[in-house]
C-alpha cells in the first residue's frame, strides 16, 4: 500500500473511531427507550444497530468491541415478536452496552493498529506493566526484549518488595515470580497480599524445578499458571496476553442461585462492578431453563436452599454431560460448613463473611483458569 | 478461458463499511465498483451496470441480501452473474443453487478483501 493510500486508510479509520462514542450513545438511548416502552419494532431497530456495529467495528479493527457486539447480537437473536425481555435479560443487555463504552476507551488505538499494521500486539494507552521477581538476568533481559515496547517491565529485587506492591494498580498485566527464590511461607504471603488488595493482578509462577514443593509454592502464591524454565517466550507472551484479556475484558457470565433475592442481588452488583455479566435464579428447580437461556461460565450457588441444597444442584447439573465442565462456587454462611464441604474438581466455596475482594479473587481465579483451559484446548 | 473479474456491484447498507470497501476494492484492488446502499438501488442499477459479480451484504433492512439475489436472478441478463455474500450469519451450501460462489465472513480484513474475492472467483473457473 503506498503512502497516500495508507494515509487515506488511516484517516478513514480515525474518522470511524471518532464516531464510535456517538454510535454507542445511540444504542444506549435506543435501549433506554425500549426499557420504558417495550415494542418489538424498537427491539428490531436496536438489534440491527448492534449487528451493524458488530460488523463495522470488526472491519475497522476494534476487535474487542466487535466481540461484545457479536455476543449481544447472538443473545438478542433468541427473541422474537412473541417474547418480552425479563428484568434479568434487561440487566444482561445493559451490562453488554456498558462494556461497549469501556472497550472503546480501553484499547481503541491498539486494536486499530493491530488490524492494519499486523504488528506485535500493543497495549493500552495507559502503559501496562509486568512485574517480575526473578534474579535470573538472562530470563528478565530476554523477556523485556520479546515484549512489546509499550509494556513496561518492572524488576523487583527481593520478596519484601512484593508486600509493598501497589498490586491493585489496574495496569499490571501480571506478576511473574520465580518460586525457586521463595519459601513456602513467603509464597503464602504473596497470596494474602493479593487477596487483601482485591486480587486483580494475575500471578504467573516460573521455576527451574518442578518437584512437588516448588509446585506447591506456586499454588500457595495463588498462581494461575505455572511454567518450567527454560521458557518458550512466544508461548509465554501469548499466555500473558490471554490472561490480560480474560482479566480485563472477557464477558464472564455468572449465574447466581439463591432463594434470597437480596443476597443474590448483592453478589450480582459486586460482580457487575468487575465487568462480569450476571443473572439471578431464586428457584433452583428452574435451573435447566435458566442455563439454556443464560449460558453461564460459572455458577455461584447458595449451599442451603429450601427446595434442595447447593451440592444437590451441582450433582443434578453434573448428570448432564454438556454442563459437567462448568465451575461451581458454593456460598455458605458459616466457616465450619465450608471447611468440610466435599468439593469436586472445578468447585470452590466462599463464606458470606468473606470480604468482597476475596470473593472477587476467588471468582476471578476461576475465570482465569477457565480462560486458560479454553486456550489450551484450542491448541490441541 | 477464464473471464476476468472487473466490475462488481456491491450492496451494503452500512456507510462505514462501504467507505472502507471503496479503498479496498477500488484503490487497492483496481476493480470498477458500483456501490448501492440498499436492495432497491441495486435493482435499479444492476441491469445498466452489467456487473461480473454481485457482492452482497446479507443482513440489510428492507430487502435482505438473499431476497435481493433472488430478485436479481429474475432479470434475464443477470441470471448467470455469480454472487458472493458478506456476512457472519450464513452457510454457503444452502445458496449454491443460486450461483453463490462463497461467503466472506464479517468482520473481514479490508486489506485482504481483494484476494479473498479473487480466490473465490478463480475457484469457479477451475
Amino acid at each position: 500500500m503506498n503512502n497516500s493510500l495508507r494515509n487515506k486508510f488511516e484517516a478513514l479509520c480515525d474518522s470511524y473511531g471518532q464516531k464510535l462514542p456517538e454510535k454507542i450513545k445511540s444504542i444506549r438511548s435506543q435501549f433506554e427507550n425500549l426499557s420504558s416502552n417495550w415494542d418489538f419494532t424498537l427491539f428490531e431497530d436496536l438489534r440491527r444497530a448492534i449487528h451493524s456495529l458488530s460488523g463495522s467495528s470488526g472491519v475497522y479493527g476494534y476487535e474487542k468491541l466487535a466481540d461484545i457486539c457479536r455476543k449481544l447480537d447472538d443473545y438478542l437473536n433468541k427473541y422474537d415478536a412473541t417474547m418480552t425481555l425479563s428484568p434479568a435479560a434487561m440487566s444482561t443487555i445493559q451490562t453488554y452496552i456498558n462494556q461497549m463504552s469501556e472497550v472503546i476507551s480501553y484499547k481503541t488505538q491498539a486494536d486499530h493498529m493491530e488490524k492494519f499494521n499486523a504488528a506485535n500486539k500493543t497495549c493500552s494507552d495507559n502503559n501496562k506493566q509486568i512485574w517480575v521477581l526473578d534474579s535470573d538476568t538472562v530470563f528478565t533481559t530476554e523477556l523485556k526484549d520479546k515484549l512489546n515496547e509499550n509494556i513496561e517491565v518492572i524488576f523487583l529485587h527481593d520478596f519484601s518488595s512484593i508486600s509493598k506492591l501497589a498490586i491493585k494498580k489496574l495496569n499490571i498485566m501480571a506478576l511473574i515470580i520465580n518460586v525457586d527464590e521463595l519459601s513456602l511461607d513467603q509464597a503464602s504471603e504473596i497470596d494474602s497480599v493479593r487477596l487483601d488488595v482485591g486480587a486483580a493482578v494475575p500471578i504467573v509462577c516460573i521455576a527451574n524445578n518442578i518437584d512437588f514443593e516448588t509446585r506447591l509454592k506456586a499454588v500457595r502464591a495463588g498462581a494461575c499458571v505455572f511454567l518450567q524454565k527454560p521458557i518458550d517466550y512466544s508461548e509465554f507472551i501469548r499466555i500473558i496476553y490471554k490472561i490480560d484479556e480474560i482479566t480485563v475484558n472477557d464477558s464472564y457470565r455468572v449465574l447466581i442461585i439463591d432463594n434470597s433475592i437480596s443476597t443474590a442481588e448483592y453478589y450480582a452488583l459486586l460482580l457487575q462492578e468487575s465487568n462480569m455479566i450476571t443473572s439471578i435464579l431464586t428457584n433452583p428447580l428452574e435451573l435447566f431453563e435458566f442455563l439454556a437461556e443464560f449460558q453461564p461460565d460459572l455458577l455461584l450457588i447458595e449451599l442451603k436452599m429450601k427446595e434442595c441444597n447447593g451440592l444437590e444442584v451441582a450433582a443434578v447439573l453434573h448428570q448432564e454431560p454438556r454442563y459437567m465442565g462448568i465451575p461451581i462456587i458454593f456460598m455458605c454462611t458459616r466457616k465450619a460448613d465450608a471447611k468440610y464441604l466435599p468439593l469436586s474438581m472445578g468447585e470452590d466455596v466462599i463464606t458470606k463473611s468473606m470480604l468482597p475482594q476475596h470473593i472477587l479473587a476467588t471468582i476471578r481465579s476461576h475465570a482465569q483458569r477457565t480462560g486458560l483451559a479454553k486456550l489450551s484446548a484450542s491448541q490441541d | 478461458m477464464k473471464k476476468e473479474l472487473k466490475k462488481i456491484l456491491y450492496t451494503e447498507d452500512e456507510e462505514d463499511i462501504r467507505a472502507i470497501v471503496q479503498i479496498a476494492l477500488v484503490d487497492l484492488g483496481g476493480f470498477i465498483v458500483k456501490f448501492c446502499h440498499n436492495g432497491q438501488q441495486a435493482l435499479q442499477e444492476a441491469k445498466k451496470f452489467s456487473p461480473d459479480l454481485f457482492l452482497l451484504d446479507l443482513m440489510m433492512p428492507g430487502v435482505d441480501g438473499f431476497n435481493l439475489l433472488k430478485k436479481l436472478r429474475q432479470i434475464d441478463s443477470l441470471k448467470e452473474v455469480p454472487a458472493i455474500f458478506i456476512t457472519a450469519k450464513v452457510q454457503v451450501n444452502q445458496y449454491k443453487n443460486l450461483g453463490v460462489l462463497g461467503v466472506i465472513n464479517k468482520p473481514f480484513n479490508p486489506t485482504l478483501l481483494t484476494d479473498d474475492i479473487k480466490k473465490l472467483w478463480d475457484e469457479q473457473n477451475e
